[in-house]
């Protein structure tokens, strides 16, 4: 009976364990290179685990399947101190596991424990790690997570955009490289310093205006210097006390959101069908409130959407009966409050607002 | 014997590589395995021409001679340039400076003089390969000039460990950028106003704000029963079952908003759900899809850190706790009551952040202050 390549089983599982490969079709692929039937991975609760198995004695226990022809092999595993799993790899008819297959087993056990107590603890790593990028989206400005080692773990949705063109920084590389030495000298100081702070809530470091980035800032987009003369760093450690810091750099340019009003990214754009859902607004309504989020006054709305301003106006007052507000001000404060939640998603930003 | 051996080092690798060990932990067996004065592995930013990172073990006192290297002397390897750039070997190749160097030069060069022999090492047999399009990495062993270079069993046996070092590599990048990414999730989750709990579709709940905590212990409209959330209401908790039952197997990203109006004619509040479902999640193991749901309370404002708004904004402390105000949805004749100052004076400050942030009128001044709130929300800790 032939036996799989050990070495990539072996890789297959980590893969499995650290979420690169879906574990089904993982363990179909073990199933089929043993040969075997069936491959059943059962989780026992911690009850039934208690006392039962411990690592040291890993081992298969062939014998025949129970009420079929066939024969099976089956491994208890503790992954985890209050969970047991039970792993049964069955032959059917005549078939059974030879000395070469059995000794193949013995070997793969503890790496398959490893493996499985690996992918418990790392199950709720990839929906946590959603919910920071979900989370870093929200903020319009570029702000990037850099790992100890400079290398960037992450960028924002608004980084992304403003980097594409090697706006802001960036030369290609792990690293987040700016554009001038005098900018990266700065920067890398403040890293340092925010390193060094962080030791138990998490801190700022703030920056003196960047000349130098104002100089590249401005490079692309015609305007001479002025604008970014403000732009900033905020640097914050994330962690308490890993030797590996996590920190969040954030390019703070208060004059980036300025003109932002008529003509907005699809990104930062509330999504007119997102608040027609949540609120109940018609579809003339929920435009009317997508640009008053925008920071637009009723006439620019008026001529936005090639209607009356006293059009625009008897919206405008049913948007505010329904969001349950008085003022003006008070529906546009609501609306940005929890603007994330109703920004439009990927591709969906200008066509419905 | 000898091949249960390796096993072992192999399940080192895959421990350090998930995070259940340390680096030093995998290397150190392999170190002994091998004979080998130190077993190392180093990161290379190929765009920028930088060491990342180095983990090695072996022996103790070559601890000094890694933070040498990471000084200075990384400078003078003559083998990393073009080792890197695969232009002896290709990647995943494996290198032994022995074959590619001869005694002439090795009596010549400044790094083979005066910084191996410092640290009793001679030979070095590598393997490198690109964890990253932009990255390089190097894993091998530093040998004595007694040791003397691997054989042919030796090769095969290393061989095998690198083969498995790659992927751990890949995979231990991954989920260093992953833990990055689960970190400011938690953290950011703080900065929020609005009570905000991560949940499972069990609607277990595994991360909550603090203002998710207080509205917990308040039970005002959403409660702990166990470990689960439910709505207090009922008709907000059959609402709340059936969004989650709907979401289970959506696309990632995939959104429910619930309305609920309480009794006694109190304003309406938003139950905001998003689903988070990673990539490769199956059965019984695998990635766990949960869900962040948000009580959005349009009354419930957030405390903004006036500290950071005035550096962030240069505003003057008074004009940074007018602009808090206003984002607080205080009208200037409420803020001159509160404040005990004049209208005209109020108006004058509104006047002064305006012009400082940028923005031509109050409800725009409104907008960015809270499109900001990550900048200089007040965190707040449970």
């Amino acid at each position: 009976m032939p036996v799989p390549d050990f070495d990539a089983t072996v890789r297959s599982l980590y893969r499995a364990a650290t979420g690169a490969a879906p574990w089904d079709a993982t363990l179909a692929a073990l199933r089929d290179g043993l040969g075997a039937g069936a491959l059943e991975v059962q989780q026992a609760p911690a009850s039934a685990a208690a006392g039962r198995v411990v690592d040291a004695e890993l081992c298969w226990a062939h014998g025949p399947a129970p009420g079929l022809p066939g024969n099976t092999a089956r491994l208890q595993l503790r992954p985890q101190a209050d969970a047991a799993v039970e792993l049964q790899i069955t032959w059917s008819g005549f078939q059974a596991p030879d000395t070469a297959t059995r000794t193949w087993l013995e070997r793969l056990a503890p790496h398959l424990t490893d493996a499985l107590r690996a992918d418990a603890r790392l199950r709720q790593l990839p929906a946590r790690a959603q919910l920071g990028q979900l989370l870093l989206d929200t903020l319009p400005h570029p702000a990037w997570l850099l790992l100890g080692d400079g290398c960037i773990a992450s960028a924002n949705a608004a980084a992304c955009e403003a980097g594409t063109p090697g706006r802001w920084s960036h030369a290609p590389g792990p690293t987040l490289v700016l554009r001038t030495p005098a900018a990266q000298q700065t920067f890398d100081a403040a890293l340092a310093h925010a390193q060094a702070s962080g030791t138990g809530r998490p801190v700022l470091a703030l920056l003196p205006p960047l000349a130098g980035l104002a100089a590249t800032a401005c490079e692309g987009d015609g305007a001479p210097g002025e604008p970014a003369l403000r732009a900033r760093w905020l640097i914050r450690r994330l962690d308490a006390n890993a030797d590996d810091p996590v920190l969040l750099a954030i390019l703070f340019d208060p004059d980036a959101g300025a003109a932002a009003s008529t003509s907005a990214a699809g990104a930062a754009m509330l999504s007119a069908h997102a608040l027609a859902g949540a609120f109940g607004f018609t579809p003339a309504e929920s435009r009317v409130a997508v640009w008053l989020a925008q920071g637009c006054t009723v006439r620019q709305i008026a001529a936005l959407l090639a209607v009356a301003p006293s059009t625009v106006r008897s919206h405008l007052d049913a948007v505010m009966a329904k969001l349950g507000v008085a003022r003006k001000l008070d529906a546009v404060r609501l609306l940005v409050q929890g603007g994330w939640m109703w920004r439009a998603g990927p591709g969906e930003g200008m066509q419905d607002a | 014997m000898r091949e249960a051996a390796v096993d072992a080092l192999v399940r080192g690798v895959w421990a350090a590589a998930t995070g259940e060990a340390s680096w030093v932990a995998a290397l150190d067996p392999v170190a002994a395995h091998f004979r080998a004065r130190m077993a190392v592995v180093q990161r290379f930013d190929l765009a920028n021409h930088r060491v990342l990172a180095i983990e090695s073990g072996g022996a103790p006192d070559l601890e000094d001679g890694v933070l040498q290297y990471l000084r200075q002397f990384h400078q003078l390897d003559t083998r990393k340039a073009s080792l890197l750039e695969g232009r002896l070997v290709p990647h995943g190749g494996w290198y032994h400076d022995h074959e590619h160097l001869n005694e002439q030069f090795v009596a010549s060069d400044p790094f083979y003089q005066h910084f191996l022999p410092a640290y009793g090492c001679r030979f070095v047999s590598g393997r490198t390969h690109a964890p990253a399009p932009d990255q390089a990495c190097l894993f091998a062993l530093e040998l004595a000039p007694d040791r003397g270079p691997l054989d042919t069993d030796e090769r095969a046996e290393l061989d095998r460990i690198g083969g498995h070092l790659d992927e751990a590599l890949r995979a231990y990048e991954r989920l260093r950028r992953a833990q990055a990414q689960v970190l400011a999730g938690h953290q950011l989750l703080h900065t929020f106003a609005q009570p905000m709990w991560l949940i499972d579709t069990d609607r277990f709940v595994h991360d909550a704000n603090a203002a998710a905590q207080a509205e917990i212990t308040q039970a005002r409209l959403l409660a702990c029963r166990g470990p689960h959330l439910v709505a207090t209401a009922n008709r907000l908790e059959q609402a709340l079952l059936a969004a989650v039952h709907q979401l289970r197997g959506q696309p990632h990203g995939s959104r429910r908003v619930l309305q609920h109006d309480p009794a006694g004619g109190l304003s309406p509040v938003w139950l905001h759900l998003v689903l988070l479902q990673p990539a490769e999640s199956a059965g019984a193991f695998g990635a766990m899809p949960m869900l962040l749901v948000t009580l959005f309370d349009p009354l419930q404002v957030p405390a903004f850190d006036p500290y950071a708004l005035s550096s962030l904004l240069d505003l003057t402390p008074t004009q940074a706790r007018v602009a808090m105000a206003l984002a607080q949805g205080l009208a200037v004749e409420q803020i001159a009551a509160a404040t005990g100052t004049r209208v005209a004076t109020v108006r004058s400050h509104v006047a002064a952040v305006l012009d400082r942030v940028g923005a031509s009128r109050s409800d725009d001044l409104v907008r960015r202050l809270h499109d900001g709130h990550l900048l200089w929300g007040a965190v707040s800790r449970g």
